[in-house]
């Protein structure tokens, strides 16, 4: 589409940092000089300045760094957990919100969870703020996989088609990176072992109940390969050995479009579940290498 | 130097010229950067290059006094300090990229060039938009309407809630990807049926037929 694709360009435009002053010449006039001081008139009756603003990090607190921006989601564990945002809310995929600022300017939320430090927001501007409420929108969908409202999400898209949203989503992942990986770089090394949960939680409900009839029928196979690794299930206990290409590598696993696990992968992950059919867990992993 | 002269500007003080030319010509570069994608876009068939750059500036120059709060606190990094006032250009062109892309009512036709893209063009975008964001419930609901046709008594509760949320969306739609009133009509009189409905007319008329 036109629109998205005029859009997209200015995106990718944005990222790029070619700044060479000395190359250009720039002419001012005086009607520069009048726009600037009569901006300065225009703040000269404004009495809702009341200093300062708060630097707290608070849940929606949305910061820029550079040229990425992110919104605080949880300050329960250290480092902060973060969501990608962006004020390009028109590539929003449906797999992201589109919300409004306290200054009603309009930013897409995508579901890409990332990590930050304090280094990362000394060196970050805090911009505006969004509503918690949204950001438990967004905490919902990533963490229970309920359904984003319809009223504001973007435009889906298919996987095989080479569309804006889903060019900007994958530059999103691949440029946010570096948020976790500074997570990593304050102490989480490879390891040999993890150990994860998904008992109990809203995602293998729903896949118990959607696979009700089907799993009678299930294999009872306690072996499986898949492309990343075996699936070795013992009771309410699968293991995952992953292949020596993935282990280290910085991945997330979904299950049942959830995060189940995001970082580093062991060379072993336990899951615990009550999920007894390992063909059906299987049917409902991802994993999608960052 | 041009941390402490925004400093000033922001704390409302009087500044010597010198340092007032200092600091519009260390925004005017970043905007002029910003700028350079919109070449051979309709934006510069409208409108002289100065002319986009000056009303950026004008437009940071407000919203940078507005958000002093925030910037003031960060104001020793420059870093981020000139990233911000790159962000301001580029989501102020973003705006007037859609505006006049899909507003052609908002032009002036004389300075028009040949390629000028119609209403028919715009409203086939509003249509890629709607086939992709519409349910089949509410893409249904909004042909029932248009064409006359009622649905079965028991299917009357469900069809006014897809309809109701179909209107939402469109609304949605054209205030995201800012379409014009014009564009909304124009796609609704004339593209919808061909576009959205040709699913479901076959079925409607076949109901009509058994009724």
């Amino acid at each position: 589409m036109k629109i998205l694709d005029a859009v997209y360009k200015l995106y990718k435009h944005s990222l790029e940092n070619k700044n060479s002053a000395a190359e250009i010449e720039i002419n001012i006039d005086k009607d520069n000089i009048n726009s600037l001081r009569n901006a300065q008139k225009s703040a000269a009756n404004d009495t809702s300045f009341n200093g300062y603003s708060s630097t707290d990090i608070q849940v929606g607190s949305l910061f820029m760094i550079d040229n990425l921006f992110f919104v605080v989601s949880n300050t329960d564990n250290y480092p902060y957990e973060v969501f990608v945002a962006s004020p390009f809310f028109e590539l929003a995929a449906d797999k992201d919100i589109i919300v409004e600022d306290n200054d009603k300017e309009k930013w897409v939320i995508e579901s890409i969870v990332r990590y930050v430090t304090t280094s990362i927001l000394e060196a970050s501007i805090k911009i505006s703020s969004i509503d918690e409420e949204h950001i438990n929108i967004m905490k919902s969908y990533i963490k229970d996989a309920k359904k984003l409202p319809k009223d504001m999400v973007g435009t889906p898209y298919n996987d095989f088609e080479d569309s804006e949203q889903k060019q900007f989503r994958e530059n999103e992942i691949r440029r946010s990176l570096f948020l976790t990986l500074e997570n990593i770089e304050e102490g989480e090394d490879i390891t040999d072992h993890k150990v994860i949960s998904i008992k109990n939680s809203q995602a293998e409900t729903n896949i118990i109940n959607r696979y009700k009839t089907k799993m009678a029928a299930a294999s009872f196979d306690s072996f499986i390969n898949t492309r990343f690794g075996e699936m070795i299930q013992k009771d309410e206990l699968v293991t995952i050995n992953f292949k020596n290409e993935f282990v280290g590598e910085t991945a997330r696993i979904f299950i049942d479009k959830m995060v189940l696990y995001e970082g580093v992968l062991p060379r072993k992950l336990d899951i615990k579940t009550k999920i007894d059919k390992l063909e059906i867990l299987k049917n409902n992993l991802s994993l999608e290498v960052l | 130097m041009f941390n402490d002269i925004l400093k000033s500007f922001l704390e409302l003080k009087k500044l010597q010229e010198t340092d007032e030319i200092i600091l519009i010509k260390e925004i005017k570069k970043t905007v002029y950067f910003a700028v350079q994608p919109l070449k051979g876009s309709r934006l510069f068939e409208l409108y002289s290059k100065e002319h986009l750059e000056n009303e950026i500036l004008n437009d940071i120059f407000i919203k940078l006094i507005k958000k002093r709060n925030v910037i003031l606190p960060k104001i020793n990094n420059t870093n981020s300090i000139k990233s911000y006032i790159k962000f301001l250009a580029v989501n102020h062109i973003k705006d007037q990229l859609k505006t006049h892309f899909l507003d052609p009512k908002e032009m002036n036709y004389t300075t028009y060039s040949t390629t000028q893209p119609t209403l028919k063009t715009e409203a086939e975008e509003f249509i890629d938009f709607t086939k992709k964001q519409l349910s089949k419930k509410e893409k249904e609901a909004l042909c029932l309407e248009l064409l006359n046709t009622k649905p079965n008594q028991d299917r009357k509760t469900a069809y006014e809630k897809a309809k109701s949320r179909a209107k939402h969306r469109l609304k949605n739609i054209a205030a995201t990807y800012k379409f014009s009133k014009a564009c909304v009509e124009y796609a609704v009189e004339n593209l919808f049926l061909s576009e959205i409905c040709k699913d479901f007319v076959n079925n409607i008329e076949v109901k009509d037929e058994n009724t």
